[in-house]
């Protein structure tokens, strides 16, 4: 072993390696809180050992779990009381109106789909697929889909201003998962009604959450299905819109996918899709080069796509006058709505 | 609306991603494909035909680093970026692979967390994982990646010009032995671990331009004596943490004995602030020990040296070492009168 020079201990290049190889535990730390709902208990300054007897945990345990959350900035500490910060009150504590603690209930879920990505890069594919971590965890797909609710709302909104709908009055919402989407379009457009085609488990949590507003509930037809199999109808809607859908499917599938949402629209209609777009490289936005891995962790053949791919895709399929439109530029998860007209 | 919607969610969304900009490289160094990049298997096809992996996926993959800024792309060729050269090609001399192969085999143990948090304990813990032969040699030399500079700082800072013998207990890859040796040409050193740990040193240091300068004693330090009266320094680096309290006393105390009169102990770990929230990386790697010792802890200065007290060391003292780096460490001196 000869002599080597070494780095010196300020190397930038490493330091950053290392954190970003080491990114795993803040977030472990987080999703495991978050899971645990501990940040609930948090709202007045509390001891580790109140929190762990709340919530069933161990002491000495517990007490590490927090200071390493008061060490990455999700609680405050002094003295031996914990309590949250301003951020994690308005985003971590169950019932407020951003709370974001669903979603990260199914990052925790999907840690173990990560766990398997080396058999995932052999295979080609996940290894246990998304149905897998659905009947394992009970109660995971309700969490699934309303994380999905989470984190939808804001852009929904957005979508919604920028589609024009004039004089429309039917929507199909394809894999509407909580029905986000279709919500911010009704509330948009008074005349317009929407179906929603989904998976049985699914909608039962659709339902729960589509309850909480009454005047739209006579607007919306539950259309309980297999976005693969189930027909989409003939020359019935003036919009189809396939939000976070095409993320999930490989290529063949996402072709047939828009030959049904032609067949389905009237003349005139319009098919939105709404999803993740990388560039031309797939490796920008990096939340996208990202997603597509998150993709290979659990599907079986999703991926993120490029504006070229949609935009071919689309024109296969007989639509015409496709445009892009920006949603959520600067957010972490920005999209694209590419859209084209029967 | 004042303010975006997604401002404060972003700062969320960074900690989560951590974890999808984690894997991906964990997985890549898992394979070596930086290594095969390096030697010309520089695209999907012939990396998923040199290592049995599916084309799609590896080249997912490659995107993902590549987006990371650890790869260059172009035209469906990916070349490592100076960053990966430097630390993630297995014959660079500042090759971390072992370290980041070892969060790889880590990441499982973390996976547990939640039944850590009810039960207090991991259901497997280090000695366990020890045991397994695939385990023990990417440990050690995972170990070894991070503390070859502490040691060589360590070394420089204790002043080893008058010693003539040092004890290493539980040397693991015997990098601070090493640069001992490397510091005062009149040193020798002994190593003091498992059987199958010191098999990983001396394949290590059986290259090593003074090798006729190390000795081996298989020891369990739990269990056996240290010596006595036999070392002008004993040195216990990156092993307190991974004990509980009452074993570091006993180890204190055997130190003690196995030390000639105004020889040296030194204690060299991580540390924590006495409030325990900071530094960040310490608060972290106390969470990382309970999910894989069970009963280790990250430490505070003023419990290190009393211990040292406590067993009969005088002039105890303490000095930071690597303190501009991401995992500072400590060393607590004392001196036996």
């Amino acid at each position: 072993m000869s002599v080597k020079t070494f780095p010196r201990s300020g190397d930038a290049e490493r330091n950053a390696l290392i954190d970003a190889a080491l990114g795993y535990r803040k977030a472990k730390v987080l999703m495991t809180a978050a899971y645990l709902e501990l940040f609930d208990h948090l709202e007045e300054p509390r001891p580790a050992a109140a929190v762990a007897r709340r919530l069933s945990l161990d002491d000495r345990a517990t007490e590490i779990l927090l200071d390493a959350l008061a060490a990455t900035g999700f609680v405050r500490k002094r003295g031996r009381r914990y309590w949250n910060t301003p951020s994690s009150s308005r985003y971590l504590v169950r019932g407020g109106p951003q709370y974001l603690g669903n979603n990260l209930k199914f990052q925790e879920i999907i840690w173990d789909a990560w766990g398997e990505l080396r058999h995932a890069v052999k295979r080609g594919g996940a290894v246990r697929p998304l149905d897998y971590w659905l009947l394992k965890h009970e109660g995971f797909t309700e969490e699934y889909i309303r994380g999905m609710n989470d984190i939808a709302k804001g852009p929904a909104r957005e979508l919604a201003a920028a589609i024009p709908l004039e004089g429309a009055t039917r929507m199909l919402d394809v894999g509407a998962g909580p029905g986000t989407y279709s919500a911010a379009f009704l509330k948009r457009h008074p005349a317009l009604e929407a179906t929603l085609l989904d998976l049985p488990g699914t909608l039962e949590t659709t339902s729960e959450l589509l309850a909480r507003e009454p005047d739209l509930g006579p607007r919306v037809r539950l259309l309980a299905g297999d976005y693969r199999r189930t027909s989409f109808g003939v020359a019935a809607y003036d919009l189809v819109l396939l939000s976070h859908v095409t993320h999930d499917e490989p290529p063949e599938v996402n072709r047939r996918l828009l030959r049904a949402s032609r067949r389905a629209l009237k003349a005139g209609g319009r098919v939105v899709i709404h999803d993740f777009v990388v560039d031309r490289s797939r490796l920008r936005p990096q939340f996208g080069a990202l997603f597509a891995v998150h993709m290979l962790a659990y599907t079986g053949g999703g991926r993120t796509y490029t504006a070229a791919e949609y935009g071919g895709w689309l024109r296969e399929a007989g639509f015409t006058g496709i445009s892009r439109r920006a949603i959520g530029s600067g957010s972490r998860n920005a999209t694209e709505a590419i859209s084209g007209v029967k | 609306m004042n303010r975006p919607y997604f401002e404060d969610f972003n700062k969320l969304a960074e900690v989560v991603l951590g974890y999808r900009a984690a894997k991906p490289l964990l997985v890549a160094l898992h394979f070596d494909i930086f290594t095969w990049i390096e030697r010309g298997v520089d695209t999907p096809e012939a990396l998923s035909a040199r290592l049995i992996l599916n084309p799609r996926a590896t080249r997912i993959t490659l995107d993902a680093i590549a987006s990371l800024g650890y790869l260059d792309k172009r035209g469906g060729v990916y070349r490592n970026r100076r960053e990966a050269r430097r630390l993630l090609v297995a014959d660079s001399p500042e090759y971390v692979g072992h370290s980041l192969k070892y969060q790889e085999m880590i990441w499982d143990a973390w996976s547990d967390l939640k039944h850590v948090l009810k039960s207090g304990k991991p259901r497997e813990g280090l000695l366990d994982w020890i045991r397994k032969d695939f385990f023990t040699a990417d440990y050690i030399k995972a170990m070894g990646d991070v503390s070859r500079e502490p040691a060589r700082e360590l070394a420089k800072r204790l002043g080893l010009a008058k010693v003539a013998r040092t004890l290493d207990v539980g040397s693991g890859a015997g990098n601070f032995s090493a640069a001992f040796v490397e510091a005062s040409p009149s040193l020798n050193a002994t190593l003091l671990d498992l059987p199958k740990t010191l098999a990983v040193a001396r394949g290590l240091l059986s290259l090593h331009p003074d090798a006729g300068r190390f000795a081996y004693r298989e020891a369990d330090f739990h269990s056996d004596s240290l010596g006595d009266r036999e070392y002008d320094l004993i040195l216990i680096s990156n092993v307190a943490r991974v004990e509980d309290e009452e074993t570091n006393r006993e180890l204190v105390r055997k130190s003690f004995r196995a030390l000639r009169s105004g020889g040296r102990l030194v204690i060299h770990d991580y540390v924590i602030r006495p409030d325990r929230t900071g530094p960040k990386f310490s608060a972290l790697l106390g969470l990382h020990l309970l999910v894989f010792t069970g009963r280790g802890e990250v430490y505070t200065t003023v419990e290190m040296k009393g211990w040292l007290r406590g067993a009969g060391f005088k002039s105890v003292n303490s000095v930071g070492i690597a303190k501009e780096s991401l995992h500072p460490s400590c060393a607590v001196v004392g001196r036996k009168p």
